[in-house]
């Protein structure tokens, strides 16, 4: 049986005969994975928020105040943080939930925990030590992690401003420097839009990925991670992005779409991206096309698309104790296992993983004494 | 489900007036019942195994535990509270359990998980008394944004409600826990609920927290104050929790609205009490840095404190002696009455 949040973003009109027990089990679901005011968008959308009993409305209210709070502060940050680098003559790009707020696509009831930026790797250093002079420092991690992100990962170590305790992460590529099948992330720079943005009568020229690029890294991060807390979030950004692409561009929008993932070596990302908006999500798009579209060269297609729908089928649901299932546990370790895979090459894999358990023992001793 | 017997039954009283209760006892018939109309050793089973789901003022919340001091004191301080079934909506699925592991075997130690989510890192076993109303506390202040909720004692008589709002030690849950002994009904002792829509306060109704010398001061001048575990050593000191006055509870669906707006400070140096009155800028600017989610409501949260301060008399509040200060108050009540009338 899918958890009763699944059902609700499929189809929402459900919600019209649901009693108060299930409303309650579906904003516990919904709270679990940050989906509540996404949801309620949702709702919104397909006008049925006048079946909402009066104290389930306030939970909905809650979680929209809250993702109103968040995006009036990230604007605040995104402006802070153009700023400071302007100084050094370093354009960020906004990625992720902030990108979405500054862009105005999907960031109805999205809420996000940390600002992500994008800076040409040449520039990294700059902009590092730019941002320690304005308060953001690095957050306190161990020696070993700390040497982890700078030689592996596409990403410096979490900062965090030291008044308003805003957690940034400084990015220099979308994927790890590990990856196999990476590709040029100059031709991600250059695509990415300016928009002008108003923020109590100061104009200022602030930048995101393009609407395609910002689907595709969507889609790269949701079927690259090893971790899905947030996977149902992700999905649901996915069809609001699409959506929106598919309006801007018309007839053609899946042609243009997957000949800049192919560009990009993301096309299985997001060919699984769209199998399962359309599988899990309502949805107005058509998305036929992505789905006929096979990626060349690989073999065992049918046994590994068979497998991945099984881990990812029951992956993707509520972060919520009571929509997991024995069968969740199986498809974490396998989905867990294939992230790794995909990011890193054994060799290097092995001893991360070695001394990664070895200081998880230490700290669990040093815990019990 | 819950049990069907008459004897568990008790009656309660969601309506009429303050003086009437005190005059008489009102039983007036009504299908609710209370959790101090369970039998004991229904009310364990509840709350070991599936949870104990009750009425904390405007909200509704299930309780799991095992922790015999918490579930004793549960039983102890929260008796009136209105039992729920499990066909009603409930806001906050609590549970607060000792987390497993070596540890727990060395120091015990007690976690809160607001739907298995926890919010905290666990605190000493012998604390759970205390992190159960903190963590409630928390659940409250992050979930309830048609609130403006202020940090504040809330007390109300004749229809007009005081705010106490206060840094912790400035007094006011001991001044709080005197006045609803002493004519007054509580409304809160930690969170002015004050809605956005209509700028009326939601009474919430729960157990009084009492730390270190007052403790003692209030047993002393309030005999009928109910006392729960005394939980010492926390980072806060010792800290006891009395029982919320039986007319509270009965009114607990009596909204009330902001009259008057008192910062309390207790001043064991000066010899007579001393009420300054206060500009409504000065006092708004000083609110501000007394709410949980000011910012999280931004203009609705302005707009709802700048007519809580606009319809109210401001004041500061230095006071030495509880029965002191119980006077003072009472002729500010009175004058805002007879300011009123005429």
């Amino acid at each position: 049986m899918r958890p009763i949040l699944n059902n609700v973003l499929k189809r929402p009109s459900i919600v019209q005969s649901f009693s108060i027990i299930q409303w309650e089990l579906c904003i516990r679901q919904a709270r679990a994975s940050n989906l509540t005011a996404r949801l309620f968008y949702v709702l919104k959308k397909h006008k049925l928020t006048s079946d909402i009993p009066a104290r389930v409305m306030n939970h909905f209210h809650c979680a929209d105040v809250k993702a109103n709070c968040q995006y009036r502060e990230i604007h605040f940050e995104a402006i802070e943080i153009t700023k400071c680098l302007s100084k050094v003559n370093i354009i960020p790009i906004f990625l992720k939930g902030t990108g979405y707020a500054l862009a105005q696509t999907a960031h109805q009831g999205r809420t996000c925990n940390d600002i992500d930026i994008l800076v040409p790797v040449d520039q990294l250093k700059a902009a590092e030590i730019q941002l320690g002079r304005e308060g953001w420092v690095g957050e306190n991690i161990s020696t070993y992690d700390a040497y982890y992100y700078r030689q592996w990962m596409h990403e410096l170590p979490p900062m965090l401003h030291l008044d308003r305790k805003t957690v940034l992460d400084v990015h220099h590529h979308l994927l790890p420097t590990t990856v196999k099948a990476n590709f040029n992330i100059e031709n991600v720079i250059y695509a990415a839009q300016t928009h002008h943005i108003n923020f109590h009568g100061q104009e200022i020229m602030v930048k995101t990925l393009a609407l395609e690029d910002m689907i595709l890294h969507s889609a790269c991060h949701l079927f690259s991670e090893g971790k899905l807390d947030k996977g149902l979030r992700d999905l649901t950004d996915i069809q609001i992005l699409l959506e929106q692409y598919h309006s801007e561009h018309g007839v053609g929008s899946a042609n243009k779409l997957l000949r800049r993932a192919e560009q990009l070596n993301l096309d299985h990302q997001l060919m699984l991206a769209t199998r399962y908006v359309a599988a899990l999500l309502l949805n107005t798009v058509d998305l036929t096309q992505y789905n006929q579209h096979h990626c060349p060269s690989r073999p065992f297609a049918t046994i590994r698309s068979r497998l991945l729908d099984w881990c990812y089928l029951r992956l993707i649901i509520p972060h919520h104790h009571i929509s997991k299932r024995p069968s969740t546990a199986i498809a974490t370790i396998l989905i867990l296992v294939r992230s790794h895979y995909l990011k890193m090459p054994l060799r290097l894999l092995i001893p991360h993983l070695t001394i990664k358990c070895w200081y998880g023992l230490k700290a669990n001793f040093k815990a019990a004494d | 489900m819950l049990p069907k017997s008459h004897d568990a039954m008790r009656p309660s009283i969601n309506h009429g007036h303050l003086s009437l209760l005190r005059g008489a006892r009102l039983y007036i018939q009504d299908r609710t019942l209370k959790l101090s109309g369970l039998s004991k050793s229904h009310f364990y089973d509840k709350i070991n195994s599936c949870g104990l789901r009750f009425k904390v003022g405007p909200f509704n919340i299930q309780l799991q535990t095992q922790i015999r001091p918490l579930c004793d004191n549960i039983y102890n301080l929260y008796g009136e509270s209105t039992l729920l079934t499990e066909l009603d909506f409930v806001d906050f699925h609590l549970e607060l359990n000792k987390p497993k592991g070596i540890r727990a075997l060395i120091k015990p130690q007690v976690n809160f998980l607001l739907d298995k989510f926890s919010p905290f890192k666990p605190l000493p076993l012998d604390q759970s008394c205390a992190f159960f109303e903190w963590g409630l506390n928390w659940a409250i202040a992050q979930h309830a944004m048609h609130y403006l909720i202020i940090h504040s004692a809330v007390v109300e008589k004749s229809g007009k409600a005081i705010i106490f709002p206060g840094i912790p030690g400035a007094g006011k849950s001991t001044l709080c826990a005197a006045l609803c002994h002493h004519g007054w009904r509580l409304l809160s002792d930690e969170q002015a609920l004050i809605s956005v829509k209509n700028g009326q306060i939601s009474p919430l109704a729960r157990p009084i927290c009492l730390k270190n010398e007052s403790i003692d001061i209030i047993s002393k001048l309030c005999p009928d104050a109910k006392f729960g575990t005394t939980v010492r050593g926390t980072s806060k000191g010792d800290l006891s929790h009395i029982k919320a006055p039986t007319d509270a509870l009965a009114l607990i669906d009596q909204c009330s609205k902001p009259s008057l707006i008192v910062f309390p400070q207790y001043a064991p140096e000066i010899a007579q009490s001393h009420l300054t009155s206060m500009a409504s800028g000065v006092a708004l600017i000083e609110m501000i840095t007394h709410c949980f989610n000011y910012t999280t409501l931004g203009r609705d949260g302005f707009n709802t404190l700048a007519r809580t301060v606009k319809q109210s008399k401001c004041y500061q509040f230095r006071y030495n002696d509880l029965n002191d200060a119980m006077l003072v108050l009472n002729e500010l009540h009175e004058e805002a009455n007879r300011c009123d009338q005429s």
